[in-house]
This record gives structure tokens, C-alpha cells and sequence, in this order.
């Protein structure tokens, strides 16, 4: 469970974060309106979703620093909130971790007095305090700045210093809310996989908040999507992205093509469709109605110039073609839609006809 | 949190800071530059003969009685530190961030010393707690004796620092409203409860707030004036202010020299203490850019069965500081004579209110007095808030002038006073003005201006850069930037700020002194005029209704928005 | 049934007195009308003087008078400054602090006018014709009734002095502060200087820690509280003044030897409107005007002919004789109390007797 490097201050029994029915209001409108949720030790879990979903709610609920109004929230045998029975307890008694967006780095205090803030609280002798905060320092590659003072270091170490802070007195769980946005988008790239590391070499459960879909996918054992105020979908990163249960969860990851799609055939498992006129089968991932629209989900990624000879294919005229370096990407214009695709070569002319395969669309309920 | 300092270019307009500094430095240095002529000279400057002399300063330093008075002073302006800034701070926090109950009318009890002469406080103080006092009867018939006098020093320092609680209340609750709320949200989640991160994350984030109302404190006590003269007037308590009355008494008439001597004195130990201010702000400066996420906002922190007891704490300050002293200017108000022996029901009247409105001039003393504080309290805003940008973008210019506006407020008001009279005396262009309200705006403008400035460098904080910057990126000049982008957020700050002058005005009395004519009476000068042939009755008559029509512009102007810790 | 008294002589005077107008040049009030305007600087509070000012406007209307009521120091500064500026300041001046004002007059501030209403006035009470004393204010003693009955008041020096002995008088009494009060100081220095029994009472303000004020407001309300019983040397028109509402307090007069204080009037030599400043000097010293004084503003006739609460003849009355109240007379003598080498003569004494050092 533990890579090397994190010894854990006391030998506690795994506790999984149990989140039931949990609803919260703010200022009398409700945010989450029960949402329910399990996180279970040396776990990372994301909480993904559009600005104004209430992932941030969910997590600040979780920390203690917004009072549900109904459902509850335990870690393991401890309850945090219980609204049946009237159980509130405050942010200090849950031994949790959390790293703020905005760091939230005590500017008069120098990075050690930060990261040995909880120790202190929790009355470590200073000794053992001073020992974990340098090795803690060490880990995160900040050694020797523990006699800065926050104000004078880049944003990276800031997040690092946050998140020293927050591992110090060895949490039960691990609270994290945009922890890269403040980065600079090459610094995210490598931040992603460095984060990743370390919260798992931690073997806590971890989890965080992000609207960004690359972001959680990368990092994240499992993502919950939400959707004003309910869970749309949890699962795997590859659950959410190849069987996403609904459009939405389709449409948030990735960057797919959504198109109108007339529905003509239902089967079991596929569905044949007319698209701009032309015929094609895709995946049936709802109920749907022949003789209505269906939306169509297309990745771009899934959709290639056809050989001759394929039949799930559609034809259309060459709208733009960007040089992305690595690719081309192309959009097609095909009846009234648009459709964008890579690929490696430069495409001309005005009858391209590109393909996909019948499990890669998918179809929804328009 | 991206915490390095922003540098702001003002772009083409490089000579408006100087042009600034220039203005500001004139209104400021002219009375006190005349005031150091004099004291440099052996006669008053306008007379025929006189030479240049350090006599003056000679008299003044050798005077053991100047020293005393200084001692006094600051004596009491250490008490009003030591007992203003842990209360006013105290009970910002409670009010602010806690879930006290009666908060809201906690707050306007607070704020009432403010609204009310330092004159009549101390009248108050005397007929609730003084030797008379029904206080002080009524705890001699429990104990057999008072144990308290008010007429010492420690005593007018605790009833110094007592009634200018709410200064420091007003700096450290905006202040504190402006801090970063998620520093706090950290330091609970790290394990800390509401009172731990009070004390190790709040207060220190604080810390500029406790630092300028401490340096004010100090300043308020040199210049005090209305408190001692009525508190100490028996034992012969002298403060600077009042030894200013025992120069004259040596020679029989007006020693200028020597009065302006003790006022140069006076602006170094000033100059010294806004360099204090500067040295303890400047190291911590950087590290308190607290660029607020005005995001989320913690549930008020729950006090616990705490809750009643603070509230007795707070209850029992404002009862002592507040409610006694207010009660004693309204009997006083009521009754012809009192003090034992006097069957209170027996010498109940309306004479005084009825004899109010006999008064000479009164209408036009209120006339005045409003003008001057509601058009001259806007004006001067104006001005402060040309001089808070200063401090707040300009870089040299910006400390030049944090010094200059820190001076005036320590020169005693008389002194002041008489200093501007010379002002629109002798500097032709000027004279004109002399005898109308303009002059006694420049006045009240000038000896506000560290109070205002303050008030408004707290406004600006709370307003980030960003909404100017937007508009100077979105191709706007920077005066236009200012206007649009910050000015609007800034409303709420200007209009508790304009409220807050308009108060000061309200109740400034000494330094217009000697530029009133007969049509320029303002009510604070009639006040003082009252207590001098004795009329106190008269005096808590119209005390009692200035509290009640401050009061109820105070409620009024709640209601519309202002919130005075919300600068 | 004193009251009663004086009523009656009062409305006769009044009836009498409506009668009469000052005597003044008809040249120079038609000069005045002319002018149409006056600026007064006086330390007489403007409650106390509003009957004076309504009274001389029912006379000469024309005259618009603009009264700024200010401390004697600041009459002094001002007046100087404006004058030495060349700005426009006060026609007339009107202040109770007699050595600021014969100052005034010695450095030619004055303008030199023989008031038709001075004809015989006292000497004691004019500085040529440059200045004129309007009024004769004892110092008396004020005290609270319901502490010291009307027979316990002591009224010559020694007894007085004697009384404040008591153990029950200890930081009872009350008097001025010379050191800090302009007029205090007038005061008691011409008591050290005329009455050899003042310094043994200054000795016994001492023992008995007495409270020093420097300002008569202050040192009333004490003794109206009861904080103090008594207070000594504070001016007897004030006290008429506060009789009136407060009946707590009673008025003793010192028969061994009253000091009485004049305020002093005179003209501006630059004055912008000279000729209504006379008219205004000579309202004051008129019998209609001393005869307000001396029944409505109670700020003390000095006219000797005037009958009333506030009179030099009630004055007499009280103490027993002429001979026994000493007017600090309107004369350059008075300008050695500004010596500063005869301030500390004095002080010096009152420092060590009062205060012990």
C-alpha cells in the first residue's frame, strides 16, 4: 500500500469515505440535491464537472466548512454529518487535508510554520515536528526553502508548500480543490503525473475537485460527474469515457462531435441512422424512438478517411484544415453539420467520405 | 496566490503625484510652517520689532511644567493604546466573525462615542461617575465608599482609551472583513478552533490595522483637548493642550512664540511616530497583500456557551463606556441642579430644551455645522481619496505624503486654530476667504486628514486592481480606469467613509475657533463658548439632541447600506 | 419678599427708563446711519447680551450688528492679527480681561472718544477717553445650601479661612487657577495686593486642598452638584445668572473688603464704522442700557445712580459700604500685571502657599 518515504504518524484502520444522500443548500438555493458517494482508502476520485455543478460544495461539505442540510458523511466508523440525527462536527475534529485552490498559504509565516501548523496543534514535540517537516519538504523537492516566506515562491512551490501542509499530520483523507489550475499550462502537464505519484505513494484516499476532463482523467482512479447538484455518472476514467451513460457524460469528456442524427432502425445493441442523408449503424445507449432525432456522439479521434469499401461512413466537403503539427485536424462539412477529425496527412477536395465504427458512436435520446 | 507586489504604472501623467504631493504638502506645511516661523522669533511675526531667537525653545524645554504636560499626555495616549486597541480589536472579532447575540445593536452602541463631543463625554462621565455622581451614590450606599476617582491621570486615560474604542473598532472591522477567508478555512481544517485561528491566523493578518489605530491612539492623546480640560480641571491636570493655557497665564497675554514652540514640538514627536508606523508596517508589508477572494464566507463562528458571556463582556464595556455617561448628559439635561441631597423628581424640567431654541444664532449654527460636514465632508473625501491613491501607487511620493498626513492631527486644535487665521491673514490671495465657510473647510479638511486618509487607504484595500486593469488593458487612460473600474466597488467605502467625516465635522470645535464670525458659528464652537460661562444644563440639552439626530442618521444610513466596519 | 421689592423698583425703572434714550450727537448717529453696520468683539456671552443687542436695535435699526462672541484670549489674538494684516476686524471691543484690553488701548489701538453719556462717569472707570469700565462685578462667594447654611458662610478673609479648616471642607472649596485663567489671575493678584488677610487665606486654600478652575462654569457646576460647597472669587453676575434656576445656591459678599472687576469697552482706531461703535458705547453706558444690565442680563450696572439687583448700590448694600469694595480701577496701572517679573511675584506666593512649592 505505502511506496517508500511516508510513515504514517499513527497506525490507523482504512477508512472509506462514505457520502449518503447529501444535500446543501446556500443562501436558499439548493447546490447538491443528493448526491452519494464512496471513496475507499489509497483511492484518487475526481470530482468533475460544468461551474455551478456543486463539486466544490461536495468537497467543502466533506471538509466541514459548509453545513448539509439533510444526508450524511462518515469516514469509516466516524460521522460527520448526520442530519437525521443532528451530528455537525467542526473542521478541526475531522483530521482531514485540505490544499486551496489558492493555496491559502498564511503569508506571515515562513514555509516550515505553515507545514508544522497542525503538528504544533496536534502537540508533536518539536523535535519530531522539525524531522517531519524536513523530510515532508524533501519528498515535495523543497528542500531548503523552509525559512521562506510564501511571497517569494513561484506558484509551484506554493502548491507543493499546500499540499507539504496538508500531509503533515498524516490525514485520514485528502481534500484537494483545483489544485493545478494556478499552474502554467506546461508546469500542468508534468504537475498531473508528479500529483498522481504522490498521492498514491501516500496510500490515502484522495479527493479532488477539477473542471478540467483531461485533468481528472489523467490523475483520477475514478470520476464522479456532476450535474447541477446530482452525480451523473461514477465510474473509471475509461468507464465514463467509452460507455458514458448519458449525453452529457458523453459530451463532457472529450471533445466529441454532437450531431442530429434521424433515428430509422432500433435494435439491441445497435441502431441505424440517417446522417445528413447518409445511412449509419451506432451504438444504442439509451431508449430510442424511431422516426425522432437521436444525437449522435462521434470522437474525433474515432473517425478516419475511409477506405473503399467501408459502409459506416458519410460524405461531405472540406470546410478547414488546421496544421496542429503533430496531425492535421480537418472539419468536414456534411449536410448542415460540421464534423472534425485528425489526421496525419493534408486532405483536399471536395468528397471526402470518413468512417467509424458502429461501437465507437454513440447514440442518445435527442 | 500570486503574492509579489503588481507594479501599476500611472502612465502619461507623471506629474499629478507630484502635483499631489505639492498640495497636499502646502495645506499641510502652511500652518506649520508659520508656526515654525514663530517659534523662531522673539515677538508675534507681524509685529514691528523682533528678532530671530531660539527662546522660545529655550523657555519651553527648561519649563518643568511643559515636561509634565508631556509626561501627562503621553501617559494618557499609552493608556488609550493599551486599552483601545485589545477591546477594539476584541469586539471587532466578536461582532464581526462570531455569532454574538445583538451584534447589529452592539455595534451601533459602539459606535456612539464617535457621534458625541469629547466635552460632553466627560460631563457625562462626572455626573455618572464622578464624586456627585449617581453611580458613584448608588455603589457608596452599597460598599460605603467609591473606590475609583475620575480625576487623575490613569483615570482620564481609561476614560480616554475607553471612549476611543471605537476608532480602533472601525480600522480592525474592515480590516478583518477583508482577510482572506480561506487562510482561516486552512487553518480550522488543519485542527485549529474558531478561537486558535482567531489568535494565530486572524489577528495577525490583522496586524496593519492594530498597528495605524495604535499609531492613532498615540496622536489622539497629544492633541486631546475636551477631556482634560474637563476631567482635569480641578486638580490642575496638565496635558499639552491645557499647558498651552499656562503659557499664556505667565505673561498675561499671548506668548505665540512659545505656544508655536510647543506645537513644533509637538509635530516632530509626530513625525517620529508615523515613523514608527512606517518601520512596523514596512517589514510586514509585502507579506500582507492579501488579495481577498471575497468567495466564500465562513458560517459565523459559533461561540458555544460562551456566547452569553461575551456579550456580558461587551454588554458591561458599553454600560460603563457608553450608556452611564450618555445617561448622565441626558439627566443633566433634564434637571436644574443634582448631586445628593437633590430629590431628583423635584428638579425635573424642560427649561433647557425650551431655552435651546432662545438661543441666538443656533439655527444658523446648525445651518453651518451641516454644511460644513455634508458638503464639506464630501470635498474633503475627495481630497483624502487623491491622497490615499498617492500613498497607495505613488512610490517616494507615495511615503512623502504618508508622512505629511500623518502631521496635523497632533497639533493641538487652538493652535491650529490660530495658525490658519495667520494662514488667511497674511497670505493675500487667500484673505478673501477668511470669513466664510471655505476657510473653516480648508481648516477641518487639513487637521482630518490622517483620520480620512486612513479611512480611505482600508477602502482601497478591500478593492482589488483588477477591475482598473481590465479597463486599462481594455484600452482606457488611467484616470478613466480608475473611474470606471475601481470607483463603483469603491462606493460602499466612500459612503461609510463620508458618513464617518461627516461625524468628525459634526463634533470638531476647537480648531475653527478663531476663524468663526458672526455667520459662521458652528454648534461645537457655541458648546465650547457655553462651557466657558458655565451653562452645562444648556450644553447636555443640546448634546442630547445632537446624539438623538445622529443617531437616527446613523439608523437611516444603515438601512440604505452603510456599514461602518464594512469600509 | 426681596424679589417682590425689587420687582416693583424694577418696572418702575423700566417705565422710566423706556422713556430715555442715550444721549448721543444726532452728527454721529446720522453718520451711523450711514455706516449701517457694527461689529462687535466681546467676551459678554451672547444670552446675556441679546437683550443689550434687541434693545439698541429698537433704537437704531438701521445699525445691523454683527456680535461674535469670543474668550478674551482670542478677542486679544484675533483683533491683533486681523489689524496687523490690514484685514477688516472689530469696531468695538468688549472684554472682561481689563489688563489685554488697557493694553490694547496703551499701544493706540483705541480711538480716542469723550462719550456725551461719560459725563460723570467714575474715574476709576474710564482710561481718558479711551476706554470706559461698563460694568462693576464682584468677586463673591458662591455656595451650595443644602451643605452650608446661610449663617455658617463666613464673610470677611480670616473667617473665611477658618471655616475651610475644617476637617468636613477638605476638597471642598474651590477658587481660580491664576496660573491658567487670564482673569483668575486679575482677581486674586488685586486681593494679594489690596487685602494683607488674603495671604493667610491663600495658605488656608492650601492646607484644605482646594480645587483650582479656570473657568467659572466648572467651579459652578461643582458646587451645584455638590462636589464643592463653596467656591470663592468667581464673578458675582454669574452667579446672579445661575441663582436664578438653581435655588440650591447662595451668594455671600465679603464685608472686610469686596474685589470687583469692570469690563472694558473701547473703539477701535481703524474701526470701519466708527460712528455706530459710539453709539453702541454710549447705549452701554447710558441709564436705559446699565439699567438692563443691571435687571435683565445681570451683568452689573456700573452706573452709580442705578437701582437694582445687579447695582453698585445693592453691591454696598451687601457689603457694607462703599469704601468696602475695591474696583480695579481702567488705568494703566493695571498694565503691570503683565510684568512678567511682577506675575512671578505674585504666582510665587500663591505656588507656595496654595500648592507648597
Amino acid at each position: 500500500m505505502y511506496e517508500a518515504g511516508f510513515k504514517p504518524i499513527a497506525q490507523g484502520v482504512a477508512h472509506p469515505l462514505e457520502v449518503e444522500g447529501l444535500e446543501v443548500s446556500l443562501g436558499g438555493n439548493p447546490i447538491l440535491k443528493g448526491v452519494s458517494l464512496r471513496v475507499v482508502p489509497g483511492e484518487i476520485v475526481a470530482l468533475l464537472g460544468p461551474s455551478g455543478s456543486g463539486k466544490t460544495t461536495l468537497l467543502r461539505a466533506v471538509a466541514g466548512l459548509i453545513r448539509p442540510t439533510s444526508g450524511r458523511i462518515a469516514l469509516g466508523s466516524e460521522v460527520f454529518f448526520d442530519g437525521r440525527r443532528g451530528v455537525f462536527l467542526p473542521p478541526e475534529r475531522r483530521n482531514l487535508g485540505l490544499v486551496f485552490q489558492s493555496y491559502a498559504l498564511w503569508p506571515h509565516r515562513t514555509v516550515f510554520d505553515n507545514v508544522a501548523y497542525g503538528l504544533r496543534l496536534r502537540r508533536i514535540p518539536e523535535d519530531r515536528v522539525r524531522e517531519r517537516v524536513l523530510s515532508l519538504l524533501d519528498r515535495l523537492g523543497l528542500t531548503g526553502l523552509e525559512r521562506r516566506y510564501p511571497g517569494e515562491l513561484s506558484g509551484g512551490q506554493q502548491q507543493r508548500v499546500s499540499l507539504a501542509r496538508a500531509l503533515a499530520y498524516d490525514p485520514n483523507l485528502l481534500l484537494l480543490d483545483e489544485p493545478l489550475s494556478n499552474l502554467d499550462a506546461k508546469l500542468r502537464d508534468q504537475a498531473r503525473v508528479w500529483l498522481r505519484q504522490t498521492l498514491k505513494a501516500t496510500g490515502k484516499a484522495a479527493l479532488f475537485v477539477t473542471h478540467d476532463q483531461a485533468e481528472a482523467m489523467a490523475i483520477a482512479d475514478r470520476i464522479a460527474l456532476l450535474r447541477e447538484g446530482l452525480v451523473e455518472q461514477v465510474g473509471t476514467p475509461e468507464e465514463l469515457y467509452r460507455h458514458p451513460r448519458t449525453l452529457f457524460v458523453a459530451d463532457f469528456l472529450g471533445n466529441p462531435n454532437v450531431v442530429d442524427a434521424l433515428v430509422l432502425e432500433v435494435g439491441d445493441e445497435f441502431a441505424r441512422l440517417e446522417l445528413s442523408g447518409f445511412p449509419v449503424r451506432a451504438r444504442v445507449m439509451a431508449s430510442l424512438t424511431p422516426g425522432r432525432l437521436a444525437k449522435l456522439v462521434l470522437r474525433s479521434e474515432d473517425l478516419r478517411v475511409a477506405t473503399p469499401g467501408e459502409v459506416n461512413t458519410v460524405e461531405g466537403e472540406l470546410a478547414h484544415s488546421l496544421y496542429l503539427g503533430a496531425q492535421y485536424e480537418h472539419w468536414l462539412r456534411v449536410g448542415d453539420t460540421l464534423l472534425r477529425f485528425q489526421w496525419k496527412q493534408p486532405l483536399v477536395g471536395s468528397r471526402i467520405q470518413v468512417a467509424f465504427d458502429p461501437e465507437k458512436a454513440l447514440a442518445y435520446p435527442g | 496566490m500570486e503574492a509579489r507586489g503588481r507594479q501599476f504604472r500611472k502612465g502619461g501623467k507623471i506629474w499629478l503625484l507630484p502635483l499631489l504631493a505639492f498640495l497636499v504638502g502646502l495645506l499641510v506645511l502652511a500652518p506649520i510652517g508659520i508656526l515654525l516661523y514663530q517659534s523662531l522669533l522673539s515677538a508675534p511675526f507681524f509685529a514691528p520689532a523682533k528678532r530671530f531667537t531660539l527662546e522660545a525653545y529655550r523657555y519651553v524645554f527648561h519649563d518643568p511644567y511643559f515636561f509634565e504636560a508631556l509626561k501627562n499626555s503621553l501617559m494618557i495616549g499609552l493608556g488609550m493604546v493599551a486599552l483601545a486597541v485589545p477591546l477594539g480589536s476584541l469586539f471587532a472579532f466578536l461582532v464581526v466573525k462570531t455569532d454574538l447575540p445583538f451584534a447589529r445593536w452592539f455595534e451601533l452602541l459602539l459606535l456612539a462615542p464617535i457621534f458625541i463631543s469629547p466635552i460632553i463625554l466627560g460631563i457625562g462621565f462626572i455626573v455618572a461617575f464622578g464624586p456627585s455622581g449617581f453611580v458613584s451614590g448608588w455603589v457608596a450606599s452599597l460598599l460605603g465608599g467609591v473606590p475609583w476617582t475620575i480625576y487623575t491621570v490613569p483615570a482620564i486615560a481609561v476614560i480616554a482609551g475607553l471612549t476611543h474604542v471605537p476608532y480602533v473598532y472601525l480600522y480592525v472591522a474592515s480590516t478583518i472583513q477583508n482577510v482572506d477567508a480561506s487562510l482561516e478555512e486552512a487553518a480550522r481544517v488543519a485542527g485549529a478552533g474558531p478561537f486558535r485561528m482567531a489568535m494565530t491566523v486572524t489577528l495577525p493578518l490583522v496586524r496593519p490595522a492594530l498597528i495605524y489605530s495604535g499609531i492613532l491612539m498615540l496622536l489622539l492623546g497629544f492633541e486631546l483637548f475636551g477631556l482634560p480640560l474637563v476631567l482635569g480641571d480641578a486638580k490642575g491636570i496638565m496635558v499639552v493642550t491645557t499647558y498651552l493655557y499656562r503659557l499664556t497665564a505667565i505673561t498675561g497675554s499671548s506668548a505665540y512664540h512659545l505656544m508655536a514652540a510647543v506645537s513644533i514640538a509637538i509635530v516632530s514627536i509626530a513625525l517620529l511616530l508615523v515613523l514608527l508606523q512606517r518601520f512596523l508596517l514596512g517589514r510586514t508589508e509585502g507579506r500582507f497583500v492579501a488579495v481577498g477572494t471575497r468567495g466564500h464566507r465562513l458560517e459565523r463562528l459559533p461561540l458555544g456557551r460562551l456566547r452569553w458571556m461575551w456579550a456580558g463582556v461587551l454588554g458591561l464595556y458599553l454600560l460603563v463606556a457608553v450608556v452611564l455617561p450618555i445617561l448622565g448628559v441626558v439627566l443633566r439635561s433634564l434637571v436644574i441642579s443634582w448631586g445628593p441631597g437633590v430629590d431628583l423628581l423635584e428638579v425635573l424640567t424642560l427649561a433647557h430644551y425650551r431655552e435651546i431654541f432662545t438661543l441666538p444664532n443656533l439655527s444658523r449654527a446648525v445651518t453651518n455645522t451641516l454644511l460644513v460636514a455634508s458638503v464639506g465632508g464630501l470635498l474633503s473625501l475627495v481630497f483624502y481619496l487623491f491622497v490615499a491613491l498617492g500613498i497607495q501607487r505613488g512610490q517616494a511620493w507615495g511615503r512623502f505624503l504618508d508622512y505629511l498626513s500623518g502631521i496635523p492631527r497632533a497639533v493641538p486644535g487652538l493652535v491650529m486654530g490660530l495658525a490658519f487665521l495667520w494662514v488667511f491673514l497674511f497670505v493675500k490671495p487667500l484673505a478673501p476667504i477668511r470669513e466664510t465657510l471655505l476657510s473653516l473647510l480648508i481648516a477641518y479638511t487639513v487637521v482630518w486628514t490622517p483620520y480620512g486618509v486612513r479611512l480611505l487607504t482600508a477602502a482601497l484595500l478591500q478593492v482589488g486592481r483588477e477591475m482598473e486593469e481590465a479597463a486599462r488593458v481594455a484600452g482606457a487612460s488611467p484616470a478613466r480606469a480608475f473611474l470606471n473600474g475601481t470607483l463603483p466597488l469603491l462606493r460602499g467605502g466612500l459612503l461609510t467613509a463620508w458618513f464617518l467625516l461627516f461625524i468628525q465635522f459634526v463634533r470638531e470645535y476647537s480648531t475653527g475657533v478663531y476663524l468663526l464670525t458672526s455667520g459662521t458659528e458652528v454648534i461645537g464652537a457655541q458648546i465650547v463658548a457655553l462651557w466657558g460661562t458655565g451653562a452645562v444644563e444648556i450644553i447636555a440639552a443640546l448634546a442630547t439632541i445632537q446624539v438623538i439626530i445622529v443617531g437616527l442618521v446613523f439608523l437611516l444610513a444603515s438601512r440604505i447600506g452603510v456599514r461602518p466596519q464594512g469600509l | 419678599m426681596k424679589f417682590l421689592l425689587w420687582l416693583l423698583v424694577f418696572l418702575g425703572a423700566t417705565v422710566l427708563g423706556q422713556q430715555t434714550r442715550p444721549i448721543s450727537d444726532p452728527a454721529v448717529v446720522e453718520a451711523a446711519r450711514k455706516e449701517g453696520r457694527l461689529i462687535i468683539y466681546s467676551s459678554t456671552d451672547q444670552s446675556s447680551a441679546q437683550a443689550l443687542l434687541n434693545d439698541f436695535r429698537s433704537l437704531y435699526p438701521f445699525i445691523q450688528i454683527e456680535y461674535n462672541d469670543l474668550g478674551t484670549q482670542q478677542i486679544y489674538d484675533r483683533f491683533v492679527s486681523e489689524t496687523a494684516a490690514g484685514a477688516r476686524s472689530a469696531d468695538f471691543l468688549w472684554s472682561s480681561a481689563m489688563e489685554l484690553q488697557v493694553k490694547l488701548v496703551s499701544e493706540g489701538y483705541a480711538l480716542a472718544y469723550d462719550s456725551p453719556e461719560a459725563k460723570n462717569w467714575p474715574s476709576n472707570a474710564r482710561l481718558e477717553n479711551l476706554a470706559y469700565g461698563t460694568t462693576m462685578e464682584p468677586a463673591v462667594i458662591v455656595y451650595n445650601k443644602r451643605f452650608l447654611k446661610p449663617e455658617e458662610v463666613p464673610t470677611t478673609r480670616e473667617s473665611l479661612a477658618r471655616l475651610i479648616q475644617e476637617p468636613r471642607m477638605r476638597g471642598r472649596v474651590a477658587t481660580w487657577d491664576p496660573e491658567r485663567s487670564g482673569v483668575g489671575f486679575t482677581i486674586l493678584k488685586a486681593d494679594y495686593d489690596r487685602f494683607p488677610a488674603f495671604q493667610e487665606l491663600a495658605r488656608a486654600f492650601g492646607r484644605a486642598q482646594a480645587a483650582l478652575y479656570s473657568s467659572t462654569g466648572a467651579a459652578f457646576e461643582k458646587v451645584i452638584s455638590g462636589e464643592h460647597y463653596m467656591a470663592y472669587g468667581f464673578f458675582g453676575s454669574y452667579a446672579l445668572l445661575r441663582q436664578r434656576t438653581v435655588k440650591d445656591l447662595g451668594i455671600a459678599y465679603l464685608t472686610d473688603g469686596t474685589v470687583a472687576i469692570q469690563r472694558v469697552a473701547f473703539i477701535s482706531r481703524r474701526a470701519a464704522h466708527p460712528n455706530a461703535a459710539k453709539l453702541f458705547l454710549d447705549y452701554l453706558l447710558s441709564l436705559r442700557g446699565q439699567n438692563l444690565m443691571a435687571y435683565t442680563a445681570l451683568i452689573h450696572a456700573r452706573r452709580e445712580s442705578v437701582v437694582g439687583e445687579a447695582s453698585p448700590k445693592a453691591i454696598y448694600q451687601a457689603v457694607g459700604g462703599k469704601d468696602k469694595v475695591f474696583v480695579i480701577p481702567v488705568s494703566r496701572d493695571i498694565l503691570r500685571n503683565l510684568d512678567p517679573a511682577e506675575r512671578l511675584r505674585f504666582l510665587t506666593f500663591w505656588r507656595q502657599a496654595v500648592k507648597g512649592q
